[in-house]
């Protein structure tokens, strides 16, 4: 397993993981290291948390899988990758996150509606399920899928506003410092976080 | 001010599941991190410090001198444009929030189930080490959720001061860490550094520009959901603009700018050594906003806070 899977593996752990890196990580699913790391990785997490590994051994996958299986109106084809890929540990998490994902999706796709188009917001597209849509508040939504063009986000969109979170980042630095200097242990020294001690006029 | 820092100590004290040992905290080490923030405001010291995350390196200057109980303090960037920051007449007894939490108070009082950060964090006691020529006591700091950092801190055993520490990821990457080069107690000497710049750190925020593009926020705003054990830093009405939150420990800011209009919602990430930043657009109640989360905690943790803003009048519980 190359360390760029692991960086990747690592990122997805800490829920930070971009669509490159879930796609990386999909790509080498069938991986035998790969699954055995990833377990590896949730026993750890689980053992430091928890300061026990028990009942990291159940099997759900195949509950998991009926479940998905059961599902109206989602594209299951490739469920049977998805056998493979779901291990003991694993699928826990991995159930978990979709079934958070449909229910975050399927709640506030209500409340943005799907006809009005105020302040831009572009349509959804006709006939795509709510079920999987992936989004928060507010957010764009983006079809779930397992296969890979459905992963493919807005690109620019979210590029503006990581620049405006860059942006943000220094702007707000100096003004976020002076509070963390008065109540974080390490005192001033959080001051060599900010790039440039001017205010900007 | 003061009021205020006290409710929100009060309200503090009734977050959270409490154990009468703390499940199993390291007292030795809930002391000596007692002695850190201590220390940290009454000792006079200079010296010079650096700051590294990734492969960037920064070196400072930084003094502190305490007489007849007013502290005086600064730092002085070494390399690039000379600038410093200067804190004055920052009197030893305005402790904030994040200081007192840290601090033991009546913490082994037996009637006190108050663990204070041991709530939060599992903490552990490591070997001796050398830190610019000193002698220090490593405490390791680990999280018991997801949504803070751990931390790797090294104290100088003569004076409490905090030597060096390491802010570490859940996958054990090292995300930044400062640490002293050299360090000099007692009376500080006059700094003969040239400076371009010099920033006045606040006190709080009532000084403060407008940094923010668009004009003030009109109305209360909440954050209403904040994890376990922060608190605000400031009191509730004391800004329409940014609040802090602290776990005694970590530190973040949320910023909020109310926008005209939202050309299009979404989100945005950036990250600079241990610091995170999330912004997103959104309309809350209707009304078109940029908020913004600043701090040391982990992405997901700026984005279920950012998730969370509403308008209203009760603070984070």
């Amino acid at each position: 397993m190359s360390e760029q899977i692991r960086e990747s593996l690592s990122a997805l752990m800490d829920g930070e993981a971009n669509e490159l890196e879930i796609q990386r990580i999909l790509k080498h699913a069938d991986a035998e290291s790969l699954r055995s790391t990833w377990m590896r990785y949730h026993l750890v997490r689980h053992t430091i948390r928890e300061g026990s590994a028990a009942y990291t051994d159940i099997d759900v996958s195949a509950g998991v899988m009926a479940a998905l299986s059961a599902e109206p109106g989602i594209d299951i084809k490739p469920v049977a990758r998805w056998k493979n890929f779901l291990q003991p540990a694993a699928s826990f998490a991995v159930a978990a996150s979709v079934f958070a994902a449909v229910l975050v999706g399927g709640q506030f796709y209500g409340l943005l509606g799907t006809g009005s188009n105020v302040n831009g917001v572009p349509e959804f597209a006709a006939g795509v399920s709510t079920v999987g849509m992936v989004n928060t508040l507010g957010g764009s939504a983006v079809r779930a899928g397992y296969a890979s063009p459905a992963l493919k986000p807005a690109p620019e969109r979210y590029a503006d506003y990581n620049r405006m979170a860059r942006q943000r980042l220094q702007r707000y630095m100096l003004s976020h410092t002076d509070e963390a200097s008065l109540n974080a242990p390490q005192g001033m020294m959080p001051y060599a976080r900010v790039a440039t001690f001017k205010v900007e006029d | 001010m003061l009021r205020n820092i006290l409710s929100v100590l009060v309200l503090a004290s009734f977050v959270g599941p409490a154990w009468s040992d703390c499940q199993g905290a390291d007292k030795t080490a809930l002391r000596w991190l007692d002695r850190m923030s201590r220390s940290l405001r009454e000792t006079s010291y200079q010296g010079v410090f650096t700051y590294q995350h990734g492969l960037s390196v920064q070196a400072m200057r930084i003094s502190h001198s305490v007489k007849n109980n007013i502290e005086t303090e600064e730092v002085t960037r070494l390399s690039g444009s000379g600038e410093r920051v200067v804190r004055t007449k920052h009197p030893l007894d305005c402790i904030h929030p994040g200081h007192r939490l840290v601090r033991l108070g009546a913490l082994y009082s037996d009637a006190s189930d108050d663990c204070g950060i041991a709530d939060y964090y599992q903490l552990k006691m490591g070997n001796l080490k050398r830190i610019a020529g000193r002698t220090a006591v490593t405490v390791h700091v680990r999280p018991r959720d997801m949504y803070r950092y751990g931390y790797q801190m090294a104290i100088d055993t003569e004076t409490g001061l905090l030597l060096k520490t390491q802010t570490i990821a859940e996958d054990g990457r090292v995300l930044e860490r400062f640490q002293f080069a050299d360090l000099k107690i007692g009376e500080v000497e006059t700094d003969g550094t040239q400076v371009d710049v010099i920033h006045n750190a606040s006190h709080n925020f009532h000084a403060e520009p407008d940094f923010s593009e668009h004009g003030d926020v009109v109305g209360h705003w909440v954050v209403k959901w904040v994890p376990q054990g922060f608190v605000l830093t400031q009191g509730e009405s004391s800004s329409t603009r940014n609040k802090t939150f602290t776990d005694g420990l970590a530190v973040f800011t949320v910023f909020l700018e109310q926008l005209p209009e939202l050309p299009q919602p979404g989100a945005g990430r950036a990250r600079q050594g241990g610091t995170t930043a999330y912004t997103r657009g959104m309309n809350v109640s209707g009304q078109p906003v940029l908020v913004t989360v600043l701090g040391e905690v982990p992405m997901n943790t700026a984005r279920m806070v950012a998730d969370s803003i509403a308008w209203g009048a009760n603070g984070a519980d």
